[in-house]
């Protein structure tokens, strides 16, 4: 069947199987960004915005974007200048062997969205959906509330 | 896991199309969040219902709240999240991720019948559910877990929260390996205290026994009339302790849910009468 869907902001028209999920599909289209850790909804490996919300794209039917916004970390760059966030992550050391950063980045993106001063505990609550397989949450947190204040222009 | 073998996904526009795009090999689906983690056995069409417009949480004489709105449409509600203490969205950043909540919505939760923390408390606030089968019917969601089977084509179409006086607190608690794994076993009441101080309404309920879970009248003929002392809430325990059957699985065994239910019962009282002594200041 045919999907009609907004991807990274340029309009896609895709072929999809009726019981494909979006991480199948977004990764079929490139986007490897988006990880199958698990394929189950625990490690938020594969976390896209849908609509500007995070949710785990393996657990979404591709169907289900007909006619949404879907933004994966491929979205996030501008004319190859990294997104706040992004740089903040590399600089303060916040990626180990990377595979979680992509899904953390967006679920950081949904709460930066909604809570530009999130608290530090308001971040781990954030991350709740997001496992690091090498076990290292302390800088993600410490760059995410970083970008946070960047991001606000704020010296920190 | 992407599902194979699905032939067609529709996207019914009204509650009579949906209603009947959901014959036999038909599976419907929500936030997907629960169809995409299991296989289906000869289900060869997904019927989407998120574009019927659902999606809604409105204050109106307590609250009511459409099929399509997510876990986290409900977390945001300022209303909601204040109602009764925030006894609802406490419990509810209990439930799976942020992830999660983003995309599982309320109706296709109350539909799968298993695995609940946000059953036992709407059964404690006395919540009903409007189902469409052909037409619309309300009924007490309890009415819903009692009659119905899984195989049931009805449709649920929104939850009703009913309102609560001063006079009334609630308390959830779950006890899980870590904050949002399925609950071991999990426990909601809500208490209603007369101008004399006695319980003149209560619920207890206590869910994952490993069932759904359900409200134990035993537990509430112990507790209603007394003055709410120790003495009473510590009956009210032994009681639902007497009256659940508990059962064993993968993630506990009888015994220790027995254990738990004791501690759980007593814990969501005192917090409901606490919640309740605030109130008085």
């Amino acid at each position: 069947m045919n999907l009609d869907l907004v991807l990274n902001g340029a309009r896609r028209s895709v072929e999809i199987d009726p019981g494909e999920s979006l991480m199948d599909l977004l990764r079929r289209l490139g986007c490897k960004s988006v990880k199958n850790g698990c394929d189950d909804g625990y490690c938020g490996a594969c976390a896209v915005l849908l609509d500007g919300r995070a949710v785990n794209a393996c657990l979404v039917f591709a169907a289900a974007a007909a006619g949404r916004r879907v933004d994966t970390l491929e979205g996030l760059a501008r004319e190859g200048v990294l997104h706040p966030l992004q740089r903040v992550m590399l600089d303060l050391g916040a990626v180990q062997c990377g595979f979680c950063t992509p899904g953390m980045v967006m679920t950081a993106l949904d709460l930066l969205e909604r809570n530009p001063r999130p608290t530090e505990s308001e971040v781990r609550r954030a991350l709740a959906g997001n496992y690091c397989r090498c076990t290292g949450y302390v800088k993600p947190v410490e760059a995410i509330l970083a970008a946070a204040a960047e991001m606000r222009e704020e010296p920190e | 896991m992407s599902l194979t073998g699905i032939t067609a996904y529709l996207r019914p526009q009204t509650l009579e199309e949906a209603y009947s795009c959901l014959g036999s090999g038909a599976l419907a689906v929500a936030g997907g969040t629960d169809v995409l983690r299991h296989t289906h056995v000869g289900v060869h069409t997904l019927v989407d219902l998120r574009s019927l417009p659902l999606r809604y949480v409105r204050d109106e004489h307590g609250f009511a709240v459409g099929a399509n709105a997510t876990l986290t449409d409900l977390l945001e509600h300022p209303g909601l999240a204040a109602h009764l203490d925030g006894v609802v969205a406490g419990m509810l950043r209990a439930v799976g991720s942020p992830l999660l909540r983003n995309a599982a919505t309320i109706g296709g939760h109350l539909a799968r019948r298993r695995h609940s923390d946000i059953v036992p408390v709407l059964l404690a606030l006395d919540a009903g559910v409007t189902l469409y089968e052909g037409s619309e019917r309300t009924l007490p969601l309890a009415g819903f877990y009692a009659e119905a089977t899984g195989r049931s084509r009805a449709l649920i179409t929104e939850v009703q929260i009913p309102p609560a006086g001063k006079d009334t607190a609630a308390a959830f608690l779950k006890f899980s390996r870590t904050v949002f794994d399925f609950a071991l076993l999990n426990c909601a009441v809500l208490v209603r205290r007369n101008g004399d101080g006695r319980v003149d309404h209560c619920r207890i309920v206590v869910g994952e026994t490993p069932a759904l879970g359900a409200s134990v009248p035993a537990a509430e003929d112990a507790l209603r009339g007394t003055g709410f002392d120790d003495a009473s809430i510590a009956a009210a325990a032994e009681a639902a302790v007497a009256a659940v059957a508990f059962g064993g699985d993968q993630r506990a065994a009888a015994d220790y849910r027995q254990a738990l239910c004791r501690v759980a019962v007593r814990r969501c009282l005192e917090e409901a009468r606490r919640r309740l002594e605030e109130r008085r200041r």
